[in-house]
């Protein structure tokens, strides 16, 4: 189980509606009815009480341990914090914020507190008290994704979905909005994408259909992501893209070496548009939304995870069959590859953000800081207080 | 829609939310309100009405104009108010629900955005109107002179207008001849701050982003970590940064340490005044701005 970050840049940078709303408003004041608005005491969007703003992002490392023992690391301060236990996890997943994890029968969600608010022209990274938010009934390996306003936990085995409002989240409240059958569930902005085997659709934010409802084909939808230039969803002849303006079209994958396959995760630094899947033990698939395009890069030892930073530098991160951290430099062409540093046998649990990847596996407490743009350098060893079976890089 | 209308309307959203405010009692004064959501406008509202309405600024000091939040009780009075001053142009994200409310209710509102010739800000992945028009004063005449009439329309005359409109050519001129001591191949600021673009448009600075490095990253760093950050500096030739971080002396030892550059670090204000010192005020954040870049710029420096 590993935790793929995936969350949409939170706002189409369009903000100039709001003016213009205004103006109709006021000259609409004598005849419409004035809308009485219920959250004004809220806690309102985007908001948690007590989040302070922040110059930098608030980056920690969340994680579980096999009992369900559950610990914040504070990546700039060093310090460590307990929270709640939770269900023993055997899957979790991460959209950067939020880590759920599952058993067979249960579902917890867990605020890690720590999150950014990308604006287009300018971020705002917060940090708040992180906390057990709560639980969903139903278990099995899940998937978890966020736009600003809505997040969606999904369970491909049991093509389950749920969209939950993430504001309310934030407060510390699970509240389901949506329920959605879907392979995969993503939220763009204040909508859905949904996968099925009848296809690809875009759905209200409550999951009703939306437009003429038409679905692009899609043949066993597996793994989704939600990126800037638009969400992604697995398939078997590539993947379909759906961009901002709900348009759907499957980019194929490219005939490759028959031992590639399809990628059936995908995972990048948050929000970016490049993300990258494994490529059977062949390497590695590189699939750009934005360009519409897939690469297949082909690595010295079979991969075992895989991230797209998506940089410059155009660096991917993975672990190979032999525990070492491999980091392909696209832009040069130049491979960099660490000592062994977790053992094969284990689960690598990878995260990382623009400038450092994070390396942890369940047998132990230490986690490799991987500098990734200076030849795969350890930048340093960080020691848990628990041996991560679930593990998540949060305020992306 | 009538006062007594709209009062009726506030105390009713009162009721519902909290019962702790009765909209209409709470002004404790005759005076028309003024509501106003950020602080940096709400300085110069409060200077313009002078004493012929009551301002309420909805924005707290040392707050941020796009996440800002005002309370139950606030966003009653918002609703009985006799005019709405926001920024607009999309700065208010988490106000602007309110200050809709309070038009739908039938509250005049003047957004300054709509005043001046504004600006687009844009990146790889999106473009949008800039809404930070304060860092150029002759922008805040036109909005001023704007807000002035709206006022007279419904029925302030404010008392201060004049007054400080003259204070704002002041400021202009002040900024004018104080950029004018900077060469202009030093007119660069290289920044993390996202609010220059006005003031840039009418100094003729050039602003260069600026990403400054992690804390993550300040632990362990290498060239690599620091190279854009460097070749920014080395390619603008400055010798001062604009620049939050949150360790700007940890920064500036390690740029010198990696890269072998020699810089410093000099945060400006930027989106809200402060409860006290240079920054309380709009003209006192705009000189101070103005003497930190002059000053952080100059050859001599």
């Amino acid at each position: 189980m590993n935790p793929t970050t995936s969350r949409a840049a939170a706002r189409i940078p369009t903000t100039i509606g709001l003016a213009a709303g205004i103006a109709l408003a006021v000259t609409a004041c004598s005849s419409a009815p004035a809308t009485e608005d219920p959250t004004a005491s809220a806690a309102p969007h985007g908001y948690v009480a007590g989040a302070t703003e922040s110059q930098e992002p608030q980056l920690r490392l969340l994680s579980v341990s096999a009992t369900g023992a559950t610990a914040v690391h504070d990546l700039l301060t060093g310090d460590d914090t307990d929270l709640d236990s939770v269900d023993a996890p055997e899957h979790s997943a991460t959209d950067g914020r939020f880590l759920v994890t599952s058993d067979a029968d249960r579902t917890t969600i867990v605020d890690s507190g720590a999150w950014t608010v990308d604006h287009g022209d300018h971020t705002h990274y917060y940090a708040a008290e992180p906390r057990v938010v709560g639980t969903l009934d139903g278990g099995g390996r899940v998937e978890v994704h966020s736009s600003e306003t809505l997040t969606t936990v999904t369970w491909p085995d049991r093509s389950a979905g749920v969209v939950l409002d993430r504001a309310a989240l934030g407060q510390g409240e699970v509240e389901v909005t949506a329920r959605v059958e879907a392979a995969v569930l993503l939220p763009m902005g204040d909508r859905l994408v949904a996968a099925s085997d009848d296809g690809v659709r875009v759905l209200d934010g409550d999951g009703g259909t939306r437009g003429n409802g038409e679905a692009q084909p899609c043949v066993d939808p597996a793994g989704g992501i939600v990126t800037r230039a638009g969400a992604v969803v697995g398939c078997a002849a590539g993947a379909v893209v759906v961009d901002e303006g709900g348009e759907a079209a499957l980019v194929a994958l490219p005939d490759a070496d028959p031992g590639a396959g399809r990628p059936t995760t995908f995972a990048a630094r948050a929000g970016r548009p490049t993300v990258a899947g494994l490529a059977g033990d062949t390497g590695f698939w590189l699939l750009d939304a934005r360009e519409r395009s897939w690469q297949h890069v082909p690595t010295e030892r079979p991969l075992r995870t895989v991230v797209a930073v998506d940089d410059d530098d155009e660096h991917v991160v993975g672990v190979d069959d032999q525990g070492r951290v491999v980091v392909h430099t696209l832009a040069t062409g130049s491979v960099a590859t660490t000592a062994p540093l977790v053992d094969p046998a284990t689960t690598p649990l990878l995260q990382l953000d623009a400038q450092r990847a994070y390396l942890a596996t369940p047998d132990g407490r230490t986690v490799h800081e991987v500098d990734f743009a200076d030849g795969a350098r350890v930048a340093r060893t960080i020691e848990l207080p628990l041996a991560p079976t679930a593990f998540a890089e949060v305020g992306l | 829609m009538s006062r007594l209308a709209r009062c009726i309307g506030a105390a009713v959203v009162a009721l519902v939310v909290s019962a702790t405010a009765s909209a209409c009692s709470t002004s404790g004064s005759d005076r028309p309100l003024v509501a106003v959501t950020t602080n940096i406008l709400g300085d110069v509202v409060t200077e313009v009405v002078g004493d012929a309405a009551e301002v309420m600024v909805l924005m707290p000091a040392g707050a941020d104009p796009h996440s800002f939040e005002v309370s139950a009780k606030e966003a009653a009075r918002l609703r009985s108010a006799d005019l709405v001053v926001e920024n607009g142009l999309g700065l208010e994200e988490g106000v602007a629900r309110h200050v809709e409310a309070a038009a739908a209710d039938g509250v005049p509102v003047f957004t300054a955005g709509d005043a001046v010739d504004a600006l687009e800000w844009s990146s790889d992945d999106g473009s949008g109107p800039d809404p930070h028009l304060w860092t150029d004063p002759a922008r805040m005449v036109d909005v001023v002179e704007a807000l002035d009439e709206e006022l007279r329309t419904i029925g302030v005359d404010a008392t201060g207008t004049s007054a400080y409109l003259d204070e704002l050519t002041t400021l202009d001129a002040e900024m004018s001849a104080a950029f004018d001591t900077l060469a202009p191949d030093d007119r660069t600021l290289v920044t993390n701050h996202h609010v220059f673009g006005y003031l840039a448009d009418r100094f003729d600075f050039r602003v260069v982003g600026a990403v400054i490095p992690s804390g993550t990253t300040l632990a362990s760093p290498s060239a690599a970590d620091l190279r854009d950050l460097a070749e920014a500096i080395e390619d603008a030739g400055v010798p001062t940064i604009f620049a939050d971080a949150s360790q700007p002396a940890r920064l500036a030892e390690v740029l010198a340490a990696e890269v072998d550059v020699r810089v410093r670090i000099v945060p400006l204000a930027t989106e809200s005044l402060t409860a006290d010192g240079a920054a309380s005020t709009y003209l006192g954040m705009m000189r101070s701005n103005t003497a930190a870049i002059v000053d952080g710029l100059s050859s001599s420096s």
